[in-house]
């Protein structure tokens, strides 16, 4: 692993750093912060006067844009919680709110700067139908009318394909469970609902969960549902978590033995690596070596686990992502799916796949 | 230096290597690309535009990279691809329409990234200190009109970006090539012959398009903003006259919100700035069948409509007062320009 850390790292660790570089770097900041989707929290970053007066005018309007942007899509996203609770007034029944825009209601630094688009809902698995009706009562619709599709949805995913509502054209993911029910971990829903907590603030009847399973959902999102192309965003993420949670030592002492109850150890596990990695996130030593013990991968794929990720998310050069990163993710992407079906299933997937894009490109 | 000061081959080399480099307006955008052709579009139509050369000291706003295919889409049917950072909503062009996606493309990114400014879909053009704004949807005319009214004196600021600053409530230019489409291309080279048109692009989305060369008197004052002063809603028909109807404070705040491509994102900010302009600028929709006219007419409005320099904040429910003057809160009258 080289030595020499990228500057979007240097002022992601250290936002000072961004006032001292010369206008080649922090181009190359800028670029990259947009790219990853950070340039939002990059504004909030520079916004103590301190930080933003010395900054040059372009510098500052840039971010000024972004931050505008950020600030538009939390609008959005409170809009559309409420919009959810009326759709699903009267229901007494636990609906949890996931990701970002859990992170947004429960105003967690998570949340800042962030382009929360989606909102991800959890439920219990036998309440699904009836959530769902409402919501389709309630102007939202299936996105995905593909036969196939809906197939593979609802009998091995761990969401019902996303919906779309008709007038704002905003999604919700209704999810049964955090992975997909295939895959080779299963975390149980039902713990999941019993360990959640309400949002402070009064603003919603949403619920979140624990401090300790938002973090290992973040882990297992990241790490098993194959999309690296936001990585570093979602470490970042899991940095803020640690960090903010991490103030309180039950939440460490509490992590690991979850990860095992979850059986999330090795998503958990390079979490922690990672993290640590890009952001020096202060993490207990004997956490570490607990989800080393329990969730570490042998040798050979740790070092390939390690490279993959390193291609994937590590910043680089701005300008169009190079061959290795996008082969990096390529591979992560077989990987994630590898991990949520069995061989066979994958294969067939794969080509169904294959052959639906080649429709849609010759169709084009 | 001005990018129509080097040649050819320097500006080739400079696209395909560390990249070409310019300022327009708040903006610099800095380009990289192989597409062949783009550097003579570029020389004719950026002529007078600065050029920046490295040390680079300060960032570029919008990195854009031309691509061409890869593979068999590189010689076959070729294709080019838009880049700037971020996922682009383009579908590739021909890699001879380099030119308009590039045009579109960095439309593109100004309007879904410079949201420190409320940006307006009208045309802007200065006279008398103050701007001209031309709010209308596609096919109105804005476009035609504006790259007509900018060949008779008037500083243009944009055919279609209109970016307001909302603390200020100054508009800055952000002058670049006119796009005309299909029939306004011919309009414009009869209504002036020595206009600098680029090509032509046939079987564009928007049919064929031609780009017009920005006055270079236009381009050196791209650093001085101005506020805004009157807002006329153009509609061409054929055949018709020109006719002014005035139209009331709500009715110019909707031609505003509703022509703005980041008014929601704004959220209260963008109201407060657009009520402000609403308020104090008259508003008109006007009809015209010919470019003359039109302008004549328009040169005759903003000659007379006076629109106080240092507007005052909109009238709270104060009793009037027999010392002060009644604050300047209605249009004033408009005279002899019905016909």
């Amino acid at each position: 692993m080289n030595q020499v850390i990228h500057p979007l790292l240097r002022v992601l660790r250290s936002p000072d750093r961004l006032l001292e570089m010369s206008a080649d770097d922090q181009d190359q900041v800028l670029r990259l912060a947009r790219r990853n989707g950070l340039l939002g929290r990059l504004a909030i970053l520079m916004r103590p006067a301190q930080r933003w007066n010395p900054l040059s005018e372009k510098v500052r309007d840039i971010l000024e844009g972004a931050h505008i942007e950020a600030d538009e899509h939390l609008r959005r996203l409170r809009w559309e919680v409420g919009r959810l609770e009326r759709a699903l007034h009267g229901m007494e029944i636990p609906v949890v709110l996931l990701k970002g825009a859990a992170f947004a209601m429960a105003k967690l630094p998570a949340a800042r700067g962030r382009l929360v688009a989606d909102v991800d809902l959890l439920v219990a698995e036998a309440h699904m139908p009836m959530v769902e009706q409402a919501l389709l009562k309630s102007g939202w619709a299936h996105m995905k009318t593909d036969a196939y599709d809906q197939q593979y949805y609802r009998e091995w995913m761990h969401e019902i394909p996303p919906l779309r509502h008709r007038e704002r054209d905003s999604e919700v993911d209704l999810h049964r469970n955090i992975l997909p029910l295939t895959s080779r971990l299963s975390p149980s829903a039902e713990a999941l609902l019993s360990e959640t907590h309400s949002i402070p603030g009064g603003e919603t009847r949403f619920l979140a969960l624990s401090p300790v399973d938002m973090t290992l959902h973040a882990a297992a999102h990241l790490f098993y549902d194959g999309d690296f192309g936001k990585g570093l965003r979602e470490l970042v993420d899991l940095n803020d978590l640690m960090r903010y949670f991490g103030r309180t030592p039950s939440y460490w002492q509490a992590l690991t033995p979850r990860a095992v109850e979850l059986e999330l150890t090795r998503p958990l596990y390079y979490a922690l690596r990672h993290v640590r990695r890009l952001f020096n996130t202060p993490i207990p030593i004997s956490v570490m070596e607990s989800a080393e013990q329990h969730g570490a991968p042998m040798l050979p794929i740790r070092l390939t686990m390690d490279l993959l990720i390193h291609l994937a998310v590590d910043p680089n050069e701005a300008g169009p992502p190079g061959w290795s990163e996008q082969s990096a993710r390529f591979l992560l992407y077989i990987r994630a799916h590898w991990l949520r079906m069995p061989p066979l299933m994958l294969g067939k997937h794969l080509w169904r796949k294959w052959r639906m894009g080649r429709q849609n490109h010759v169709r084009s | 230096m001005k990018i129509g000061e080097l040649s050819r081959q320097e500006i080739t080399a400079r696209l395909k290597g560390p990249g070409l480099r310019w300022r327009t307006g708040p903006f610099t955008i800095h380009l990289k690309t192989s597409a062949p052709n783009l550097a003579d579009h570029l020389r004719v139509l950026y002529q007078s535009h600065p050029l920046l050369n490295p040390p680079y000291d300060e960032v570029g706003d919008f990195h854009i990279h031309l691509s061409r295919g890869m593979g068999v889409r590189r010689w076959w049917r070729p294709k080019v691809y838009f880049k700037a950072d971020a996922p682009s909503p383009f579908s590739p062009f021909p890699l001879d329409h380099a030119l308009p996606l590039l045009e579109w493309g960095t439309n593109y990114c100004i309007a879904s990234r410079a949201h420190q400014y409320l940006i307006l879909h009208t045309g802007a053009v200065e006279r008398n200190g103050r701007v001209l704004l031309l709010p209308g949807l596609p096919g109105s005319g804005k476009s035609t009109l504006t790259a007509a009214l900018s060949l008779r004196g008037w500083r243009l600021f944009s055919d279609e970006f209109a970016l307001v600053r909302p603390g200020t409530g100054r508009i800055a230019p952000l002058v670049r090539p006119i796009a005309l489409k299909n029939e306004s291309i011919a309009a414009i080279r009869r209504f002036d012959s020595n206009a600098q048109l680029g090509p032509e692009f046939p079987n564009t989305r928007k049919g064929t398009v031609a780009h017009l060369r920005p006055p270079p008197a236009s381009v050196a004052a791209d650093q001085q903003p101005a506020p805004p002063g009157w807002i006329v809603c153009p509609s061409f028909e054929r055949g018709s006259s020109v006719t002014f109807e005035p139209l009331t404070q709500d009715q110019g705040f909707f031609q505003l919100a509703g022509n703005a491509f980041n008014y929601e994102v704004q959220g209260a900010r963008g109201f407060r700035a657009v009520a402000q302009m609403a308020h104090h600028c008259p508003t008109w929709k006007m009809t015209f069948g010919n470019l003359e006219e039109a302008i004549e007419a328009l040169e005759k409005l903003t000659d007379e409509v006076q629109v106080p320099m240092k507007p005052s904040p909109p009238a709270k429910a104060d009793p009037p007062s027999e010392t002060t003057p009644p604050p300047q809160t209605q249009h004033p009258p408009l005279t002899g320009i019905e016909r």
